[in-house]
């Protein structure tokens, strides 16, 4: 029972306005690497550990399978390999931020999670025209707070730009 | 108090399980032309009249206008003034699919055009010799009773002549539906089934300014009443149907027939109370009563002869044996046996959203897993249980026995599925003129619903296919010295895990060579033509793009077709094969798993990832000798089996995983089958056997080949099920 109570929890997300505005601005933080990147907190559903991954094949690299969320499977994607960085052992600081986004819901694995933080749009900044690293076209913006530099994530192209587009979108699931 | 669109809804739902019903009884009438069933017609009418009761209460004037035109043509095949022709019965088919059509958006169902069907339907009507209908029609005799209503309540002789005969009493009967829905939770609709379950609504009556009752029930008492014949005696009409003795109204059946048409006023036919013990006492007849006999054997023209000498010979009189009054002829009347359908046993059902059914069989097969993951929990490994043991014992039968449960919860019949061919059948062999019949057996197969959903339109394909390829004209068919009509058997039944659907004609069969010529034509065969078995070559026939029919048909013929059936199929996990004799007939052969939902399968493991087979399409799993395996040239491992030379199909690579065994005689090979095509599974070891829950594959992950979805194994991972059919596709292609 507990998935589906979940599902309708963000459903009701998804419809009640003044749910929106508390969770407006809300990006939920965790570091790859040595950088610090933010999601809307929109998206995320729950974060859970690392668990045992069943690799599925003929999957793009960062796809690293399905792992089993209380009976429902759901796909990770390891972000890491997505910007094209190196692969690095999964320890106990692995997390697993389950996001929703339409109808898709995807793992993703990141080194670990830190907090939420309150960027609101003006701390927010176009993403640079000239950067390093391949995780450019997933940015959004970039958010400051507290003079820190946070890259804030655009999470449908995280999941669906350009490698994945081959991906036929059957509805399966 | 809103239940405007719940009872519109009702309305629809119950309408189409009518028409569902409708349908065939429709097209079994049109098989006795000469002598209708009795009980059929009525049935048929019944149905109709049902709809027509309950479209005239909620203001549906459409519906009620065209229900009420083919009441009036079956209540004349019912008093043997028409017989059900051919015309006849397409024009109430097309009756029933207008129909059909304007439940589907009953809102605007007044605004839809009946007016072609209508006018067919009509002229039926009028072209027919209906004198007497006619006049009976005429009759309109209006119950009042200025004290109480406004307007009479109406009924003609007709009506009151083709009430079922075991209806011995006709009563009036008072209802405040307000007081109703208040004191008793009971809605009009509720009260018109109740209604119509025991008995038939003649005419009713609303008290009120509007009939459109879908908009809410005004305030203030609403009066309803019923002119209502049933078969009950008042003394149980009261207690059946909750009336107070001063709202039934008994009424004279016989007074009313023997009165012209014209106002009347009820208390001039209130019936004096009727004695229960005489309604006991009375004697119990034979199934068919005399008069029945007669009337069926009465020629038609012949009731119009009676119309002008009331009593003559008692066989013309059948038809007239309401009007003559003659106490005998009434008795027999009285007397007939109740409607079959009060006699079958009553099966209790409820609707139920299909997703709560879905989520429930979802929660159970978790609950499935769970029970596993608990009672095979590594913690307890080693530990002398006996208490635990047994209590574990006891919950693993209850949750199977309540997936079992849950599992037969999706299971329905295919008699739906398959009476849609009947129709089909007789619409298309109309089309293109040749006759056929339908035959089917093992109907009452139960088959999960989702199967049922994806095979439907593969039927019907196939089935076009019978009447548009396989049955020859009737000419050719005189000429081969066959009936001229051709049959089509249509089969269930189960078999092992699967069902069977065999669909068979007795028509032309497969012409092997016209199918090698186009083949080839088209490039789909290569090579030696010789070699190819009839199986293979009618295989063929199930290609894309692969149509023989000389000319492309209304009904089929366009190439598209056969393919469409052997993707529905495979989507299924089901098969597809085909027989074919020349001159004999064809037959199709469908199998289909029971249930999607569940899954019987092996695990097996390659490196690091385990793989669930489905236990139906394996054959066996062996280990193999050196001397059985052979790689030649172009490095496709082949293994002998018995006599068989089959192909390795080995996972690590096609998956691209680093195993822990090479070696062909270190690890397994696993025999699979799909249709008739098979290869061996090299894997590194067999884990397991178990049987569990299918679930989709996420659809951001769907696209990896030869996977058709995943389960959860008892220990909470996850394993992808292969899907035969595909790996054999894609290991044919590599090669």
């Amino acid at each position: 029972m507990t998935d589906s109570q979940d599902k309708d929890f963000t459903d009701e997300d998804l419809y009640d306005d003044e749910f929106e505005d508390t969770q407006k601005d809300k990006y939920l933080t965790f570091d790859i690497g040595k950088s610090v990147y933010g999601i809307e907190i929109y998206y995320v559903i729950e974060i859970v550990g690392i668990q045992k991954i069943t690799e599925v094949p003929d999957m793009p690299d960062f796809v690293k399978g399905v792992i089993n969320l209380r009976g429902q499977v759901i796909p990770v994607m390891d972000v890491r390999i997505r910007f094209r960085m190196k692969q690095r052992e999964y320890d106990d600081r692995t997390c697993v931020i389950v996001v929703r986004n339409d109808d898709t819901t995807i793992g993703l694995l990141v080194d670990t999670v830190k907090d939420v933080l309150d960027i609101p749009e003006n701390d927010v900044s176009p993403p640079p025209k000239v950067s390093e690293g391949n995780s450019r076209r997933f940015i959004k913006g970039i958010g400051k707070s507290n003079d820190e530099v946070k890259i804030l994530l655009d999470l449908n192209k995280l999941l669906f730009d350009e490698t994945l587009d081959s991906l036929p979108n059957s509805s399966q699931s | 108090m809103d239940f405007g669109q719940d009872i519109l809804d009702e309305f629809v739902i119950e309408s189409r399980e009518h028409f569902e019903h409708i349908e065939d009884e429709i097209l079994e009438l049109s098989r006795q032309k000469e002598s209708p069933d009795r009980e059929l017609v009525d049935k048929i009418f019944r149905s109709i009249h049902s709809v027509k009761g309950a479209a005239g209460f909620l203001g549906l004037d459409q519906i009620g206008r065209l229900t009420h035109v083919m009441e009036t043509l079956l209540s004349m095949v019912r008093s043997d003034k028409m017989k059900p022709e051919t015309y006849f019965i397409n024009s109430l088919l097309a009756g029933v699919d207008i129909l059909n059509i304007m439940l589907e958006d009953v809102d605007q169902s007044n605004e839809v055009d009946i007016s072609s069907v209508y006018d067919r339907l009509n002229d039926l009507l009028k072209g027919a010799d209906y004198r007497e209908v006619r006049n009976d029609l005429k009759t309109d005799i209006c119950l009042e009773n200025p004290d109480e209503w406004e307007a009479g309540l109406k009924i003609n002789r007709l009506a009151l002549k083709n009430l079922p005969s075991a209806h011995r009493f006709l009563y009036i009967l008072k209802y405040d539906l307000l007081e109703l829905s208040k004191t008793l939770g009971k809605s009009p609709v509720l009260l018109i089934r109740e209604l119509l379950d025991i008995g038939e609504i003649v005419d009713s009556k609303i008290e009120v300014c509007s009939r459109d009752l879908s908009e809410g029930l005004p305030e203030g008492p609403l009066k309803y009443f019923v002119l209502y014949s049933t078969s009950l005696t008042p003394d149980i009409i009261k207690s059946a149907l909750q009336v107070s003795e001063n709202d039934i109204i008994p009424i004279d059946k016989e007074k009313l027939l023997d009165t012209d048409a014209g106002s009347l006023n009820i208390n001039s036919v209130i019936m004096p109370s009727v004695l229960p013990e005489q309604a006991v006492s009375e004697p119990h007849p034979s199934p068919i009563p005399k008069d029945r006999d007669q009337q069926e054997t009465a020629p038609a023209g012949d009731a119009s002869h009676s119309e002008i000498a009331p009593s003559v010979l008692p066989k013309q009189a059948a038809s007239e044996r309401h009007r003559s009054s003659v106490p005998k002829d009434r008795h027999q009347q009285k007397a007939a046996p109740a409607g079959a359908a009060s006699q079958s046993e009553e099966r209790h059902d409820i609707r139920v959203d299909l997703e709560k059914v879905d989520l429930l069989i979802n929660l159970v097969g978790e609950l499935v897993i769970a029970e596993s993951m608990v009672t095979n929990n590594p913690d307890l490994a080693g530990l002398e249980l006996e208490n635990f043991e047994h209590s574990a014992q006891n919950l693993r039968r209850i949750t199977s026995d309540l997936q079992d449960v849950a599992m037969s919860m999706r299971m329905i019949p295919l008699s739906k599925t398959f009476r849609k061919t009947v129709r089909l059948v007789y619409d298309l062999s109309n089309k293109v003129g040749k006759k056929c019949k339908v035959e089917l057996i093992g109907e009452e197969t139960e088959v999960d619903k989702t199967v049922i959903e994806h095979i439907t339109d593969p039927m019907l394909h196939i089935i076009r296919n019978c009447v548009d390829h396989g049955i020859e004209s009737p000419e050719e068919r005189k000429a081969a010295g066959k009936p001229q009509s051709g049959v089509i058997t249509i089969e269930a039944k189960h078999e092992g895990g699967e069902v069977l659907i065999r669909i068979s004609d007795d028509g032309r069969g497969l012409n092997r060579e016209n199918i090698l010529e186009k083949a080839m034509r088209v490039g789909m065969l290569k090579g030696n033509k010789d070699y190819c078995s009839d199986q293979d070559i009618f295989r063929l026939i199930f290609e894309p793009g692969f149509s023989t029919a000389g000319k492309i048909t209304d009904v089929s013929g366009r190439g598209v077709g056969l393919d469409v059936v052997k993707r529905n199929l495979e989507k299924l996990k089901g098969r597809t094969d085909v027989r074919s004799v020349p001159g004999k007939g064809t037959s199709m052969i469908l199998r289909i798993p029971l249930t999607l939902a569940i899954i019987d399968g092996m695990v097996v493991r390659v490196g690091t990832a385990s793989y669930t087979i489905p236990m139906l399409s394996i054959r066996e799993s062996f280990r193999p000798d050196f001397a059985q395996i052979t790689a030649p040239m172009d490095e496709q491992e082949v293994v002998k089996v018995r006599d068989k030379l089959i192909s390795v199909v080995r996972l690590h690579k096609l998956y691209n995983i680093v195993p822990r065994h090479t070696e062909l005689h270190k690890g397994i090979l696993i025999n699979v089958t799909s249709g008739n095509r098979s290869v061996c599974l090299f894997a590194d070891e067999i884990i397991g056997h178990h049987q569990t829950v299918i679930k989709g594959m996420p659809s951001y992950v769907a696209s990896a080949r030869g996977i058709s979805g995943c389960t959860i194994m008892d220990n909470g991972d996850v394993s992808l099920i292969l899907d035969v059919g595909s790996i054999i596709d894609m290991s044919e292609r590599d090669i």
